[in-house]
């Protein structure tokens, strides 16, 4: 408690003991009248699409993604297949408490894993390959999309490392999982290495 | 990948690696659970979660358990029964990045002791929301306020009722302060504390449903970190 004495020489007997019900308190205007947080720039490994969802729901979402860093500086909320993805998320209720975002990577059907051409994973990027940009290619094809991706990166070296959000590596031998999305070809045994399904 | 809950390999925290805005502040709710509100003190004042109690209903204080900071034990089954001489709650983050308009409902309840005074002298006793700026304390809140002796007694004839106080003080001293009787039939009592610039001033709701402003009061830029707490003036014999 505090307490203040404007003139200690006349002496007031005080012993009240007060008690005061504060039944709510409201912001009537502030400056800013909005609040966002923001992820820190996500590598995918290559290029992929991904979902994001904020909770609670009906709070704004807003991303930005590109190949290349720097991100653009607008938030676009373009979809597409980026290798660096920035997602944000953001609130002008004041009382709206921005509990979680989550960020799901995928590809959808007719996307080329191999693609991308983020440094160190060997692919040749984008090229066009067969199926892609119209319809929807037979399972057949995406199978073939799927090795050929595989193979691109045959002929491993020793120590080359993989790194990405995988979950599965595989290969005829000689692949070790060094880290949470690194494996490491332990000799030059080659074969392919690649992406599994997440 | 998830951030602001950790449920699986790979999930982080907001504060871990985000970014928030001005007028943003991360709050934790477990060692797995943080989330990002207002830089604002608005509550409906319901009754307060213990710290460590995690709660994720998404709804404001409810599911805040680190929100506030508990001294002494208001009673807060029934909003906030605050006690002046024992009691104090506190927001555990600063406030308000620029300017603001911030409005409080708040009201006397009740009082055990007594008091006596000389003719002329003044007592206020009541709950104050305070915050502490450039070295200096304001505060404004609702006070039981007697008046001994006097010949106009502001309270229907009555010498002792409530009252409105703000206040500005460093130290122990009180620097400047102002009160507004509350007359017994006003029901609606509630404040304002207002900053524009570097400037804050106090306002009052009177008995005819206007606001009745301090003057402006420099107090600097900067967050402020609310809270209530008792406050008694005692003015012998000088006002």
């Amino acid at each position: 408690m505090k307490f203040y004495e404007l003139n200690p020489n006349i002496p007031v007997n005080d012993s009240y003991n007060v008690f005061v019900r504060v039944s709510s308190v409201q912001t009537v205007s502030v400056d800013p009248g909005s609040i966002s947080v923001t992820t820190p720039v996500l590598d995918l490994g290559r290029r992929r699409r991904i979902q994001a969802q904020g909770l609670p729901e009906g709070v704004q979402l807003l991303w930005r993604g590109s190949d290349e860093l720097p991100l653009p500086d607008s938030w676009s909320n373009e979809p597409g297949r980026y290798r660096y993805w920035q997602v944000r998320l953001q609130s002008s209720d004041l009382n709206t408490l921005l509990e979680r975002l989550e960020i799901t990577p995928y590809d959808a059907p007719g996307d080329d894993p191999g693609d991308g051409g983020g440094p160190g994973d060997g692919g040749p990027g984008d090229g066009g390959g067969p199926g892609d940009g119209g319809g929807q290619p037979s399972v057949f094809r995406l199978l073939l999309r799927r090795f050929r991706s595989y193979w691109q990166i045959s002929g491993v070296p020793q120590d080359r490392r993989t790194t990405g959000p995988f979950r599965t590596v595989f290969g005829s031998g000689g692949q070790q999982r060094t880290g949470e999305n690194e494996w490491t070809q332990m000799n030059n045994e080659e074969r392919n290495i690649g992406d599994g399904w997440k | 990948m998830r951030f602001g809950r950790i449920l699986e390999s790979g999930d982080e925290l907001f504060a871990a690696s985000c970014q928030i805005s001005d007028g943003a502040v991360i709050l934790p709710r477990t060692d797995t659970d943080d989330y990002v509100r207002f830089r604002i003190p608005d509550t409906n004042c319901p009754p307060l979660p213990r710290p460590n109690s995690p709660l994720d209903s998404g709804q404001a204080d409810v599911a805040e358990p680190n929100r506030w900071q508990v001294i002494g034990s208001p009673n807060t089954s029934n909003k906030w029964l605050i006690a002046e001489q024992t009691d104090q709650i506190q927001l555990a983050y600063t406030c308000y990045a620029g300017d603001f308009v911030l409005e409080v409902v708040s009201d006397y309840v009740s009082k055990t002791g007594t008091c006596t005074g000389e003719i002329g002298t003044y007592s206020w006793d009541g709950v104050a929301l305070m915050f502490d700026m450039a070295g200096k304390t304001f505060g404004i809140g609702v006070c039981w306020s007697h008046h001994f002796g006097l010949v106009e007694l502001p309270w229907g004839g009555e010498q002792s009722g409530r009252s409105y106080l703000w206040f500005v003080a460093q130290g122990t001293g009180i620097l400047l302060h102002a009160t507004l009787v509350i007359p017994h039939s006003q029901s609606d009592v509630r404040y304002r504390v207002q900053r524009s610039g570097s400037n804050i001033r106090f306002g009052m709701l009177n008995s005819s449903g206007s606001w009745v402003y301090s003057q402006w009061l420099s107090a600097g830029t900067g967050q402020i970190q609310f809270r209530w707490e008792g406050v008694r003036v005692l003015g012998g014999g000088a006002l």
